[in-house]
């Protein structure tokens, strides 16, 4: 899983049959029955997808809702879920969905086309928290019991991938209505291939399988424990003594000593995902400077960054997109480290004696303050004196959003394999439904030109075309400066098969069963 | 909240009990604990002040192929994950830490005398305004506060010194209260009152004298719970940026390896100690002292 | 008689300390920079999204009418609904608050049981040996920070010597006792010396008292002396000093929390600062000041029960 370099294009206009994803593992069959037990470092917080932000969260969502559509084990395909197949029109605006006839909620309701409606059409309220999830507008259209159209205002293709995201989970219209926003925040109707048994708040979450799952295989065990274990160590120690069987996040320092443990097994995945400092290219003469945000690009040294900071578990950023399996991601633009150019681009910009600049993080995030006092001691080298700014997390983010910083640190992450989610946020203004290129102020008008025309653009060679000549560009002006892919690692112990965490970071506890 | 409280939540009239009698300075006797605390201070600031001299490493600059190392004679208390020398940051954090103990002794001991003292001798509707305010802030959570106080002004000490001083001033004002009703009562100031003195020359010439003693005994107890308050929010993340260092973010930075680097947690933890042992012993002799000469 | 209108007059006393945490943590969530609206549509929000959102939640108010009902609102007993959690914050803090309660009372119990035999054996060994070890260990531990401890404990009692479990809550009472053990050493070695000097010093006030030498002179065998006299008052010096510190047991366990992992009030303070979740904040303060409010008027009725000759005022 680290390094994912497949490049696929993902398949568009085309109607797919139902088909099973083979497990892995293939030589082997799968074992029915016992109790998975997985160790994550926080609860849930609600079980209501639409208020939902956080990854505790959104990750036990998905053991319990079901989507209309979902991923193929690799995330380079998209597979039927709840729909069994559908169609798309030729100028990608309009999408129906053809709905099992056999899949029913955890109470046994059938899973009808008006809940699809009712989903779709409450997780883009006005306050939805995952209205973003939902591009060009869609409107859903009840056509019968069991099927659905989707229009959306403008042609899309990355529209699609987004529906496997959590703020397309299918809820119940009759439980919603029941209970009202308060029950679902407290316990979910699942639709998926769990339903929720219990809830200890704080300590457990107890999964059990939903019998009217649509895949009758799965899921092969019985009952999935979710425990919360806060603290990093203890996660480690739990996994060690066999207590748990999964450990999610596990810390980088940890994980040597855990690959020589026996009966456990750490797993690398390089997530899509990118720690990088966005300038404020409005505000701070300097940085408006493209030679100066050249120069500080070469000033940094990405990978002494990874081996201090993830102890060598990580990939140097090289394209602004969120990692090298992300569709069309290319290295061929990468700015490697050189101190001698850095120096030299440094004395041709407008600020050739150097310049104070402050870097504000979130306090209290590790990675954000060892970056920064890396930060600090490698741009010392061409002059750069960087203050850092540690804020209270929630300030961090109005400070950022708000524009009222020097420099930023930010974690982006791109929740799908396609380019296109983080385009309108990291290159759009405000104007046209972006954020003034993730607050900096940055504007270049090609690389809008080149994006819009990407979002509609039905030949996925002419995609590649243009998100070539798009990280070109952002290598070469350095809106934000990026710096490496982190890795997370998780422990299994040796009977667990099957379990993969995605580089989006989800996982599925459908998917695995314990041998003997 | 923090250790602070501990002492600031206590009403004065059970203070006796807490302040008196048991302590250190008993130990070793009144003189010896004076100067002993007064000797270990001034050690450790001459220290953190030659911290230049006694360290050659920069408590900042990183050496990132020395990190993790165990305590040796080249690096006394070990290095780092950036491979910073521990010793040399220990020492010069003493600086900063010490100077925030102090000022966050002073500051609420300023506020609350001044507002303790107007509620004593004014009374009245100033008094039932002052104290309602002295009981919402002793049963404010002190997180909330500190948190919000540091959020809405940025980080740094300023914000720190707003947010203990908001903390625990009600203390002082309590003591500074009763001590000046019992004094309003006295008869050298009823004696002042009646030659027709003003208010202003009363409250700063007569009063104030007699009640500043015991505000004073009692910082001295609080000092030790305030430096370790300060220590702990750098510890949650609301002290100084990086990478300057001081005890409690040294301590916060190595938790994560407290499996694999125990000596980034325990070595910077023994300097609050120490500090901690000699502020008692020097609050303890001032406190018997100035016990005595009243 | 005197009692009751004490009570009258503490009760009274109570409406405006609750009307001033509420305007203070009205006023300190509205001054801190960032905006609920804003971290609940995240990064993606578009500004058009954001004001109507604000609009909602009766943000864009002025400010007068919001804290006029939110004041309604308090007074019905309704604290509002959680931003995160989308349930009653007072049902989300009841559950947080059950770990911090749980593990301030098992460390007062501790503490009970760990001082009040020093501190009885450093008074009847008044400046012997044994008197001055227990009091220099007194103000060792008193010294130290809280977190610094906590983590060192760990270091020895769960990595070096793998006693005791590194971080959870357990599930039966016994593993619950088991795991909060560390923690609740750590807060009990925190209070110890406030607690093993106050109450060292109230037994030799009470042991010099003339009553008690009278009785001592009498005869009466010193077990009993202890009970009747000595220990009464060391009692009611232990509640004093646990009731005044009640404010500081339920805050100062944030860092126990952070330090242990544990499922408690602190983390949900800190998360929901982060999250500008203003129903959950105000909902906090007004449920902790109500705490150390009550904790404190009911040592000071217990104090009076032990002690009759207690004056009110």
């Amino acid at each position: 899983m680290k390094r994912m370099t497949l490049r696929q294009t993902a398949a568009v206009g085309v109607a797919f049959a139902a088909a099973l994803a083979a497990p892995a593992n293939a030589q082997e069959e799968p074992r029915r029955g016992g109790t998975l037990v997985v160790a994550r470092p926080a609860d849930v917080n609600l079980w209501d997808p639409k208020y939902t932000n956080d990854n505790a969260s959104l990750w036990a969502q998905h053991q319990v809702f079901a989507n209309l559509i979902q991923n193929s084990a690799d995330g380079l395909e998209l597979r039927p879920s709840l729909a069994e197949s559908w169609e798309i029109s030729e100028d990608s605006t309009t999408y129906t969905f053809n709905l099992r006839q056999d899949a029913s909620f955890c109470n046994g309701d059938p899973i009808t086309a008006e809940d699809v409606k009712f989903s779709f059409d409450r997780a883009t309220e006005a306050d939805s928290n995952v209205s973003w999830q939902f591009p060009a507008n869609p409107v859903v259209t009840v056509i019968d019991d069991h099927t659905v159209q989707i229009d959306i205002d403008r042609p899309n293709v990355a529209f699609v991938s987004y529906l496997t995201l959590w703020g397309s989970h299918i809820l119940s219209k009759d439980y919603a209505e029941e209970v009202g926003p308060e029950g679902l925040a407290a316990a979910p109707m699942g639709s998926g291939a769990f339903c929720l048994e219990d809830w200890q708040k704080g300590q457990v979450a107890i999964l059990t399988p939903n019998p009217g799952y649509w895949d009758p295989e799965r899921p092969y065990v019985d009952r999935v424990e979710m425990r919360v274990v806060q603290d990093d160590n203890a996660r480690i120690l739990q996994l060690r003594t066999g207590e748990v069987d999964v450990a999610l996040l596990v810390p980088f320092s940890q994980a040597a000593s855990l690959a020589n443990a026996p009966g456990v097994e750490a797993t690398m995945v390089t997530i899509y995902g990118t720690a990088a400092i966005v300038p404020n290219i409005r505000n701070v003469p300097e940085l408006s400077d493209v030679k100066v945000r050249q120069a500080i690009s070469y000033a940094v040294d990405r990978e002494a960054m990874i081996d201090a900071i993830l102890l060598g578990n990580g990939e140097p950023a090289e394209s602004p997109f969120y990692g090298p399996g992300i569709l069309y991601h290319t290295d061929e633009f990468a700015t490697g480290f050189d101190l001698e150019r850095a120096k030299q681009l440094m004395a041709e910009s407008s600020a050739p004696d150097g310049f104070e600049v402050d870097l504000t993080i979130p306090s209290g995030d590790e990675m954000a303050q060892q970056t920064a006092v890396i930060l600090n001691d490698q741009l010392g080298e061409i002059g750069i004196q960087v203050n850092v700014m540690p804020v209270e997390a929630g300030t961090w983010w109005s400070m950022w959003s708000s524009g009222e910083f020097e420099m930023v640190y930010k974690l982006g992450t791109n929740d799908v394999i396609d380019p296109a989610m983080n385009i309108p946020f990291d290159f759009w203004p405000k104007d046209i439904g972006g954020s003034d290129s993730a607050f900096s102020g940055y504007a270049n008008e090609r690389i809008i030109e080149i994006s819009v025309a990407a979002e509609g653009a039905q030949d996925p060679a002419l995609r590649e075309e243009l998100y070539t000549e798009l990280q070109q560009i952002a290598m070469e002006e350095v809106p934000q400066l990026y710096l490496f892919h982190p890795t997370i690692i998780y422990g299994t112990r040796d009977n667990v098969e099957n379990f993969a965490v995605f580089p989006t970071k989800l996982h599925r506890f459908w998917e695995v069963w314990l041998s003997e | 909240m923090t250790e602070e409280h501990a002492a600031s939540t206590l009403p004065s009239r059970r203070l006796p009990s807490l302040m008196g009698r048991g302590r250190l300075s008993a130990l070793v006797g009144q003189r010896t604990a004076l100067v002993a605390g007064a000797v270990m201070i001034s050690a450790i600031v001459l220290v953190s002040v030659m911290a230049p001299v006694i360290s050659p490493y920069d408590p900042v600059d990183q050496d990132l192929r020395n990190a993790l190392q165990p305590p040796s004679w080249t690096h006394l208390f070990g290095t780092d994950n950036f491979g910073r020398d521990i010793f040399t940051r220990v020492i010069y954090a003493a600086q900063v830490d010490l100077r925030i103990g102090f000022l966050c002794v002073f500051f609420p001991w300023v506020l609350g005398t001044i507002l303790g003292g107007i509620a004593g001798y004014a009374g009245g509707v100033f008094d039932t305004l002052i104290m309602r305010t002295v009981d919402t802030f002793t049963a404010f959570p002190f997180l909330v506060m500190a948190i919000g106080v540091i959020a809405i002004l940025g980080p740094g000490v300023t914000s720190m010194y707003i947010a203990l001083t908001l903390a625990g001033w009600s203390m002082y004002a309590r003591i500074v209260r009763a001590e000046v009703l019992v004094a309003k009562r006295s008869e050298y100031v009823l004696a002042a009152r009646a030659l027709g003195f003003s208010h202003t020359r009363i409250m700063l010439r007569h009063v104030l004298p007699n009640v500043i003693t015991p505000t004073i005994i009692f910082a001295m107890t609080d000092i030790v719970l305030v430096i370790l308050s300060t220590t702990t929010l750098a510890f949650l993340g609301l002290g100084l940026p990086p990478p300057a260092p001081t005890w409690g973010t040294m301590i916060a930075e190595g938790k994560s390896f407290i499996f694999t680097a125990w000596w980034m947690v325990t070595l910077p933890g023994l300097a609050i100690v120490l500090v901690g042992i000699s502020l008692s012993l020097f609050g303890d002799g001032v406190a018997d002292w100035l016990r005595e000469r009243e | 008689m005197a009692l009751l209108a004490f009570l009258r007059r503490r009760l009274i006393q109570i409406l405006p300390v609750l009307f001033g945490i509420l305007l203070v943590v009205f006023m300190v969530v509205r001054l801190v920079p960032g905006d609920p609206a804003r971290m609940m549509l995240g990064v993606y929000a578009t500004d058009e999204s954001l004001a109507e959102l604000r609009d909602q939640l009766g943000l864009n108010d002025p400010i007068w009418m919001q804290f006029g009902s939110f004041l309604k609102d308090v007074a019905t007993g309704d604290l509002g609904i959680s931003l995160v959690y989308r349930r009653p914050v007072l049902e989300v803090v009841a559950e947080r608050l059950a770990p911090t309660i749980t593990l301030i009372a098992y460390a007062v119990i501790l503490s009970v049981l760990v001082c009040i035999p020093l501190a009885m054996l450093a008074a009847s060994r008044r400046g012997r040996r044994t008197d001055q070890v227990i009091r220099a260990g007194a103000t060792l531990t008193l010294a130290m920070p809280g977190f610094w401890l906590g983590l060192n404990l760990l270091i020895v009692f769960a990595v070096v010597w793998p006693i005791f479990p590194v971080a959870g809550f357990g599930d039966t009472l016994i593993d619950r006792l088991w795991h909060l053990f560390l923690p609740a050493l750590t807060i009990t070695l925190a209070l110890a010396p406030i607690l093993i000097r106050t109450l060292r010093a109230s037994i030799i006030e009470a042991m010099s008292a003339p009553h008690v030498e009278f009785a001592r002179t009498k005869g009466l065998p010193a077990g009993k002396l202890m009970r009747r006299h000595v220990l009464r008052n060391a009692l009611m010096a232990t509640v004093t000093i646990l009731g005044v510190n009640i404010g500081w047991l339920l805050g100062g366990s944030v860092v126990i929390e952070n330090v242990f992992s544990i499922p408690g009030i602190g983390n949900l303070i800190v998360s929901s600062v982060t999250a500008r979740d203003y129903p959950m904040i105000q909902g906090i303060a007004l449920i902790f000041g109500l705490l150390v409010i009550t904790i404190n008027l009911a040592t000071d009725i217990v104090y009076a029960l032990l002690d009759p000759r207690v004056s009110y005022d």
